[in-house]
């Protein structure tokens, strides 16, 4: 496999593998020098062209904790302000020498078009694009659930028997997405909580569950998964206001108190505090695993560029 | 230029059937249509053995480019796509950029006229596309404007549409309309269902367009105008054109040849020249259209030719233009993918559109009709390369494809402007 655009590429074999691979980075992440040698000679760009601090910090320490080369195209201080296009852009990083792109964009489908531009041998990875697809981000989800049920992805990664709810604006998620496709790979099931505004087209073709009554799911899951609700979907007119959305949808005080107390709590980030999720839930429940998602996030972003990039090479 | 050319052993396909002929053009009509016929000095001979002899394309929908958009198409290479398509006949567009919203406008259009095609103008129905004012429809119509639309876009003034639709009625006015109710999934790349949702792209619902074809539907029965739905994509807006027509209504509806071979499902490689206006649809609406034009309820297919720049075609699918070069290809999509009998490829290609624009002989070939014509080998193949395609963009959605249907020669006004495939430009 050369390029990671989609779960739905990676299948059921991909995704255990690269989360038995995180395994392995995640040790080298606890090392007092936390480096590997495994991409020396290496140059990955990542190349944002929607604005994303995090998701851009978290793939430039991974690939040079593999001793990578980095390369950092932003959009908002390019040529792309001068009109230059997409491709030419690609091509123009391209030229300096580059094994791996790492694109985000806020267009849906612009990795898999990237693809037609590359050369042959050098990777694709979507950082996720429009409301499609955010691989690495199902896949750090997915990672951090089975290290914290079962300590480590294993052999054999599994999340069989697990009732994960993702909440919030599904519709517009790439997150919501990739994560179905994780979830379900290894074995979960999921329900979706939404208003029917903030649910996709033809939902219910999607192997999950769909609710709009969300007191009665919280207490049968094992796993809350929160995701961003925006501002700018009240200015689409999907939701009346956003207080009337947190009146049926978001994490009050109250509704707080139907999340099980065993239940493990996930979120994306950035969180909008007050709208999706009240403050004091992610404060004080025991479960929030906000903090090792992120720190997760560059192991299986590691994992991610070896595996593509690290053919017949020792992790050591 | 030939005065006069024999197209000699073909086969003569007109509305009334097939019959051996050879077909004598002079002075740009025919002269006369008989078997047997031999060529005298200073005549050129076409040879269309193995081959029909039909009236040529009359095009309905293409967008030929026009002042200040001549990176993506000229007038001149425009009608050399046409001409290499076996089409003789094509109503210019208003369109945004030159909206031919007076006379004066129109004369300035009609100085841009292509040598290789006949054109038509569609008159603007209100000033500038706009929301505010009716174009002169009578100034127009003085001129011999019989057709009238805002290009692919819909009146949204629906007060404005309804008055333009009195105004026309009695000008023996055909208004060629685009259905879609713009504010439903305004913004959306493509068809609102199942491959929307999994790709992440904003959805144009069906329901834009039938509801749209309602309210053309009532305004028709209201005015009495002759309405020609243009590009319908659904099989509900279809069967309900047909429907109405079915009751009396004058009112009729065609299709493009892309949705008659893609589907929604076809937008998955995120491939731009699969973004369409309308959107294509799924499987149950394309083969629903097709079998609407096999049976004869749609009466035209019209290209929807929209040439478009390599570097606009590789902006992000939701940003990038929508539709594809098409009137070289649009005979080769019909015989072929869609797999029509060359006598309804013909209807809906050549007949119906010119019966559509006034004339009521439309697909005759006998003394005294114009030498418009085009000879055709339908069950020859042919593969789409972009080298071929005279357009000045290549954006064709069919590059690559093997398509049935080999346009040998095309005579327009008697004059042979493809002769075994190549322009005589």
């Amino acid at each position: 496999m050369t390029h990671l655009l989609t779960l739905e590429d990676l299948g059921d074999s991909g995704i255990a593998e690269i989360l038995r691979i995180t395994d392995r980075f995640v040790e080298v992440g606890e090392r007092a020098i936390p480096r590997v040698p495994a991409l020396r000679g290496k140059t990955v760009a990542t190349c944002f062209f929607e604005d994303s601090t995090r998701t851009r910090m978290s793939f430039e320490a991974a690939a040079k904790r593999l001793s990578a080369d980095v390369l950092n195209f932003a959009a908002g201080s390019s040529s792309l302000s001068k009109g230059e296009s997409l491709r030419d852009t690609i091509e123009t990083v391209q030229a300096m020498g580059v094994d791996a792109f790492i694109v985000r964009h806020r267009s849906s489908g612009v990795p898999l078009q990237v693809t037609n531009w590359v050369d042959e041998g050098v990777s694709v990875i979507n950082a996720g694009d429009g409301w499609h697809s955010h691989p690495t981000q199902g896949l750090l989800d997915a990672y951090t659930l089975c290290e914290r049920i079962h300590g480590s992805a294993g052999e054999n990664p599994s999340l069989d028997g697990l009732h994960i709810g993702l909440v919030g604006d599904i519709r517009h998620s790439r997150v919501a997405r990739s994560d179905v496709v994780a979830f379900t790979s290894l074995g979960a099931t999921v329900t979706v909580a939404a208003p029917p505004t903030l649910l996709p087209a033809c939902v219910r073709e999607w192997p999950v569950t769909v609710s709009h009554d969300l007191d009665a799911v919280l207490p049968t899951l094992d796993v809350v998964g929160l995701l961003r609700v925006q501002q700018e979907r009240m200015d689409d007119a999907l939701i009346p206001s956003i207080h009337d959305y947190v009146q049926g949808y978001g994490i009050t005080a109250e509704r707080a108190e139907l999340i099980r107390g065993d239940a493990l709590i996930t979120h994306p980030g950035p969180v909008v505090r007050g709208i999706e999720v009240v403050a004091s839930v992610l404060d004080s429940h025991p479960n929030v695993l906000v903090t090792r998602q992120v720190t997760n996030g560059v192991a299986v972003r590691m994992a991610v560029l070896f595996w593509l990039l690290g053919s017949g090479v020792d992790i050591t | 230029m030939n005065r006069s050319c024999l197209i000699s052993g073909g086969e003569v396909l007109t509305p009334a059937g097939r019959t051996r002929a050879e077909v004598l053009v002079t002075d740009g009509i025919v002269a006369e249509v008989a078997e047997g016929l031999t060529p005298g000095d200073d005549v050129v001979v076409l040879d269309a053995s193995d081959a029909v002899v039909t009236a040529g394309l009359v095009d309905l929908l293409p967008r030929l480019g026009g002042p200040g958009q001549e990176e993506r198409e000229t007038s001149v290479t425009a009608g050399r796509a046409a001409a290499l398509g076996g089409v003789t006949t094509v109503l210019v567009a208003s369109e945004p950029a030159a909206p031919i919203d007076s006379v004066a406008a129109l004369r300035e259009r009609q100085s841009l006229t292509s040598a290789d095609v006949h054109e038509i103008y569609c008159g603007a129905i209100t000033v500038g596309h706009g929301p505010d004012r009716l174009a002169p429809l009578g100034e127009l119509a003085a001129e011999g404007v019989t057709a009238f639309s805002d290009g692919g876009c819909p009146v949204e003034n629906l007060d404005l549409l309804r008055n333009a639709l009195e105004y026309g009625s009695v000008l023996g006015a055909t208004f060629f309309l685009h259905p879609e109710v713009p504010d439903l999934g305004r913004g959306g790349s493509m068809h609102e269902g199942s491959w929307s949702g999994r790709l992440g792209l904003k959805g144009r619902p069906a329901i834009a367009e039938i509801l749209g074809v309602q309210r053309l539907l009532a305004l028709c029965e209201l005015t009495g105008a002759r309405i020609h739905v243009h590009r319908v994509s659904t099989a509900a807006a279809a069967a309900l054109v047909v429907g109405a027509a079915e009751a009396g209504l004058p009112v009729s509806c065609g299709v493009t040849p892309h949705h008659l071979v893609f589907t929604d499902a076809d937008c998955r490689s995120y491939d731009t020249m699969r973004r369409f206006d309308p959107p294509l649809r799924p499987a149950a609406d394309r083969d629903a259209l097709a079998e609407a034009v096999a049976s004869g309820a749609i009466t035209t297919v019209c290209s929807d030719h929209s040439p478009h720049t390599a570097q606009s075609k590789e902006l992000p699918f939701d940003q990038a233009p929508a539709g594809a070069v098409g009137i070289q290809t649009a005979l080769g999509v019909v015989l072929g993918d869609v797999g029509l009998d060359p006598e309804v490829a013909l209807s809906v290609l050549a007949w119906g559109p010119g019966r559509l624009l006034g004339d009521a002989a439309a697909g005759e070939i006998s003394p005294g009709r114009p030498a418009d014509l085009a000879v055709i080998e339908p069950e020859a193949r042919w593969t789409v390369r972009e080298g071929d395609l005279a357009s000045r963009s290549r954006n064709s959605a069919f590059s690559g494809r093997e398509l049935t249907g080999v346009v040998r020669h095309t005579v327009v006004g008697g004059r042979a402007v493809v002769v075994d495939g190549k322009g005589q430009w």
